[in-house]
């Protein structure tokens, strides 16, 4: 019975360390790792690991897909940029991702305090990044679909309008396409339009 | 006129606020307590805790001074709780009047689908068949919960935009950061209890529930630290096998889950004032209903 026992729980053991093998070659599309990228932002400012500025001045993610050479390696990286100081240089936090795209560590970047950041009156820049990127991943827009799947950059700019109202207008990259991807957010993350445009 | 109008609001609020009843009980009602009992009490004290914090953010909405104080007492009534949790479901009632009283329809959706929770891990635990009937069994739950269309929520897939996109959103977490991530465990451990009760023997299963809440305690060990979550646990993730035995499932959890922080973040929030949050608590209970507010084309378990 002991033996049976043992066999029982070796057997659990086993299949535990398998899945755990197989979650570390799992592969997630770089838009949702850039949507996690925005959750991790806000958690590790509500900690107070860095500064909210991360969340008010946000001006860029940049997204890397990584070669782990051990399973515990991380599988992407999110360099998180707010807006450049008056020397050209941004203060950055680069999230390393493991393969289900949770963050595993960050380190900060010394850069410049942002300089003629934009100011937002409702979502803060990191809730308007963190719409279009809810945008690219579930709308039916076919055009989004390589935005998903191969993103590398998104950079947000705040826009008048013709019409006097400023917008968030969220340009993105991507290496399954040559084409850009632009999503128009009102300031309370609403999105108004999005679609592609030539660089 | 004034008489008649007052009747049928009294009418309305009573229809509205009616006790839930799931009738017939299942014969498997509960009964995870009888074999897993310190779960069992976990579940209780997580309704309780639930209770109480919205109770009390309710009655000092628009009056918390220092949030980091008020967290600090509110996290210590909630520990001693969990050191001893309730042996039986406690009435919402008793605990959060003014709860209760401000947020008819949502205790009623809530009511409903905790009922669904606790049913399932009744059949998950106590199910002597462990293959089609136990699944046909479940199924037939399920749609007994569907059909109670007043007060079911929506089984569609919805996005985390549905939590995260309101003009209050996001509120509680900001100013009560230890506390979301305890409700966060909280669902966390109801969720895994649905992938540690499908371990095909009792051996496995006692095994995996017994690591859940080991595991479970020590996400709220040293908080807000020691639960690394960045954003709601979801069910398709944290419970993958349950997830592809019962598709429909983890949309109706998870977007019950939502709503609960959709009410804390209401409540929390300064731009809800008192006068608006029964009429909020209303338009946002429907939405939970509502298959096609939110809705996501693709499940995240697909």
């Amino acid at each position: 019975m002991k033996n049976v026992k043992s066999l029982v729980l070796l057997l659990v053991l086993i299949s535990c360390s398998i899945q755990t093998l197989l979650a570390a070659e799992a592969s997630v599309a770089l838009g949702k790792v850039a949507e996690l990228s925005c959750h991790r932002l806000e958690r590790l400012v509500t900690l107070q690991k860095i500064d909210e500025k991360f969340l008010t001045k946000l001006v860029s993610l940049q997204i890397i897909k990584l070669t782990p050479a051990k399973p515990a390696d991380p599988s992407y990286k999110v360099i998180a940029s707010q807006y450049a100081g008056a020397d050209g240089s941004s203060i950055q936090v680069e999230m390393m991702m493991d393969a289900t795209g949770k963050g595993v560590s960050q380190t900060l970047k010394a850069g410049t305090e942002a300089q003629n950041a934009p100011v937002w009156s409702d979502k803060d820049a990191a809730s308007l990044v963190e719409n279009s990127l809810h945008y690219i991943l579930e709308s039916n827009n076919p055009e989004a679909r390589p935005f998903a799947s191969g993103l590398t950059s998104v950079v947000l700019k705040q826009v008048k309008t013709e019409q006097g109202e400023t917008v968030g207008r969220v340009e993105m990259h991507s290496t399954d396409t040559t084409k850009l991807f632009e999503v128009t957010l009102k300031e309370d993350g609403t999105v108004e339009s999005a679609n592609t445009i030539n660089p | 006129m004034k008489k008649i109008i007052m009747l049928l609001i009294f009418l309305i609020s009573s229809v509205l606020h009616a006790e839930v009843v799931w009738y017939p009980s299942p014969p498997e009602a509960y009964k995870l307590g009888e074999v897993y009992p310190e779960a069992q009490r976990l579940l209780f004290a997580f309704d309780y805790g639930h209770a109480l914090v919205y109770e009390t953010l309710i009655l000092k909405k628009g009056t918390i001074k220092n949030p980091k104080e008020l967290e600090k007492e509110l996290l210590t009534r909630i520990f001693s709780i969990l050191e001893n949790p309730p042996y039986i479901k406690v009435d919402e009632g008793d605990i959060a009047p003014n709860y209760v009283y401000k947020f008819p329809l949502v205790i009623n959706l809530f009511d409903w689908s905790h009922m669904l929770h606790q049913f399932v891990l009744d059949v998950l635990a106590t199910s002597e068949d462990r293959g089609p009937v136990m699944v046909d069994r479940i199924n037939t739950i399920y749609e007994k919960y569907k059909s109670n269309k007043a007060i079911a929520i929506t089984d569609e897939c919805k996005s985390m935009l549905f939590m995260d996109g309101h003009y209050f959103s996001k509120t509680f977490r900001k100013q009560f950061p230890s506390f979301n991530l305890l409700i966060w465990s909280y669902h966390w451990f109801q969720i895994k209890l649905y992938e540690a009760l499908l371990a095909p023997t009792k051996m496995e299963r006692d095994v995996a529930v017994a690591n859940t809440i080991a595991q479970f305690k020590s996400l709220i060990s040293d908080l807000p630290d020691s639960a690394d979550f960045d954003m709601m646990p979801e069910t398709a993730t944290e419970a993958p096998t349950f997830a592809k035995l019962f598709p429909k499932i983890p949309a109706a959890f998870d977007n019950n889950h939502m709503l609960h922080d959709i009410v804390s973040d209401m409540i929390t929030s300064d731009k809800v004032p008192v006068e608006k949050l029964r009429g909020e608590a209303l338009r946002l209970g429907r939405m939970a209903q509502d298959p096609d507010a939110f809705k996501v084309p693709v499940c995240n378990q697909n």
